[in-house]
């Protein structure tokens, strides 16, 4: 009798257990199964000139049209800091500058400025070695050098935890849209740079992000300053002695597009995480991600951030776009997956074995 | 006044005369003294050396106005009479952005040729101070950030333009501080610019530029 029981409960435990971890992998896998990216995702292109994979990951995302409407002033945020050429990996590359300006224009802009508060002064000269001066006047739009007090006004940050106050550029409130245009790159301090560090290219005063925290200041800072569109120049990423460099240069060859700031930055650092640079990673290095995260800005958890991510050949028409979860390792379904054939298995087997007692017994 | 004698009257104009002359040779006395005593005055890029730079040097200012940067200001009394009205460098109000970033501008504008052209053609960035160097920057690790509080900051590497002149130490390990990269200041390949201290932001400067190493040019017409 008491066998009876204890053989059903287990049958009844190893059936229902095979169920539900079925269940959970039917439920688990429609958030991976888009299958072409939309507004919300994370692209990354690659395999294209500068020129093909803006283009290309600014088209998986709707066009520019979806950010940039007829008439509207658009600001673009470059990283122009650094009195380096281009090329050595401390600033945006110019030519995926200019080809952002190229498509503000033709979805309609009026008036396209570029501007940073570059940390070599004077803004004016390191513009010109850096090459971003050229590349905003090349295709008509104006580069502004952010260096003077009256370039910026207060803004109060009232849900922010360190950061309350932060003079921002005036170029940023008259703007309709910003455009974040970093460069993926190592950085001494924090670990790396990416869009939401970038940002401090709109502030005045940098030396208390630098006396309170970078980290906490950093991430404050996202709460005040929100850009309508993040496109990474992940060409030729500076791996070691950023910010400045001279370090060494990796050729990831390609550009990570997003609207999320924070699933950007953190989509984008994999990219050189997973070639073994420690710097890379999220953990007490880059920590303004985690805490941008938690102050609702964006999506900070790496799993969650590679599920919306995709990677597309913008040599392909139509590019088929699969996650790149598959390269940061196993997909988020493959537990669920794996623990769902095991229980089923098991319990066969428990059947099974149950089946031929019972038979031997009778 | 009755009773006041012509010697009296005397007596007082000396003693005024007396302990206003005392006064003015006490006062150059002791900035003397205290120039002596002191490193030189931070200078601007190609000044000749303090000897001919203090005799030749016609304190015109001319130069203040010609720096991009604001970092040259009029030396004060406070660092003696002798070095009155001449030019220092001051880090904590601008850098030297260098001739070898194209501006020269204060070398330029010198009628009496204290400071003289420098050329730096063919020289990489961290070979400067072969040719360039205007003095050394120091770091107080009882104020630095990464130092004192363990927390990352690096704004004077971040902006520094000479490649070694400042380096880091630590950033490998694991746990709360450890990732924390503390700046090392190499003097050999300073230049002494001064953007690091320009950039540092403690107050007061955990980063400061002195005039110690200083390679001083000769004075040529």
């Amino acid at each position: 009798m008491q066998a009876t029981m204890r053989r059903l409960s287990r049958r009844r435990f190893l059936e229902v257990g095979a169920a539900a971890s079925f269940l959970a992998l039917l439920s688990e896998k429609p958030s991976t199964a888009q299958s072409t990216p939309g507004s919300g995702s994370i692209v990354i292109a690659r395999n294209g000139t500068p020129s093909e994979l803006v283009s290309g990951a600014v088209k998986s995302l709707g066009g520019m049209d979806t950010f940039v409407g007829a008439g509207d002033v658009v600001l673009l945020k470059p990283n122009a800091s650094f009195s380096v050429p281009a090329g050595t990996g401390a600033n945006t590359s110019p030519g995926i500058a200019s080809t952002v300006a190229r498509l503000a224009f033709e979805a309609g802009a009026s008036k396209v400025i570029m501007a940073d508060h570059t940390i070599n002064k004077p803004g004016a000269l390191t513009v010109q070695i850096n090459g971003l001066r050229e590349a905003a006047e090349g295709c008509g739009a104006e580069f502004l050098v952010l260096q003077q007090e009256s370039d910026f006004e207060t803004m109060d940050l009232d849900q922010a935890r360190t950061l309350r106050k932060v003079d921002v550029a005036k170029a940023y409130t008259e703007s309709d849209v910003l455009i974040n245009l970093p460069v993926l790159k190592h950085h001494d301090a924090t670990g790396s740079s990416v869009g939401l560090k970038g940002l401090m290219g709109l502030v005045y005063d940098r030396t208390v992000f630098h006396r309170d925290g970078l980290d906490a200041t950093i991430a404050d800072l996202s709460l005040g300053i929100r850009p309508n569109l993040t496109i990474v120049d992940a060409t030729k990423t500076l791996v070691t002695n950023g910010p400045r460099g001279p370090g060494e240069l990796v050729d990831i060859g390609k550009v990570v597009a997003g609207v999320d700031p924070v699933a950007v930055d953190v989509a984008s650092m994999a990219l050189a995480y997973s070639l073994g640079y420690a710097d890379f990673g999220i953990d007490d290095r880059n920590a303004y991600v985690r805490i941008a995260g938690e102050l609702g800005v964006g999506e900070s958890d790496p799993s969650s951030v590679l599920a919306k991510t995709f990677e597309v050949d913008v040599k392909e028409e139509v590019s088929p776009s699969e996650p790149s979860t598959k390269k940061a390792g196993m997909p988020a379904w493959m537990p669920y997956a794996s623990l769902s054939v095991a229980s089923v298995a098991l319990g066969l087997a428990a059947m099974i074995y149950d089946r031929r007692k019972t038979r031997d017994a009778g | 006044m009755p009773g006041s004698t012509p010697f009296d009257a005397m007596t007082r104009r000396q003693f005024i005369t007396t302990v206003g002359a005392g006064a003015v040779v006490s006062i150059m006395g002791a900035s003397l003294a205290r120039t002596s005593a002191r490193d030189p005055v931070l200078r601007p890029p190609g000044a000749v050396d303090e000897e001919a730079f203090l005799s030749l040097c016609a304190r015109c200012g001319r130069c203040i106005p010609a720096c991009p940067n604001s970092a040259l200001r009029l030396q004060g009394l406070d660092n003696g009479l002798q070095n009155l009205m001449t030019p220092k460098l001051v880090p904590s109000k601008g850098y030297c952005i260098m001739p070898v970033n194209g501006c020269e501008n204060c070398i330029r504008a010198c009628p009496t040729k204290v400071l003289q052209p420098i050329s730096l053609e063919g020289l990489s960035s961290n070979q400067l101070s072969s040719r360039l160097k205007m003095g050394t920057a120091s770091v107080d690790t009882r104020i630095c950030i990464p130092y004192a509080l363990k927390q990352p900051c690096l704004a004077c590497k971040e902006i520094c333009p000479v490649e070694g002149a400042i380096t880091t130490k630590g950033g490998e390990g694991q746990g709360p501080g450890a990732a924390v990269r503390r700046p090392v200041f190499n003097n050999e390949v300073c230049v002494g610019c001064g953007a690091c201290e320009n950039a540092c932001p403690t107050a007061p400067k955990a980063v400061t530029v002195s005039s110690k190493g200083a390679k001083r040019t000769e004075w040529r017409a």
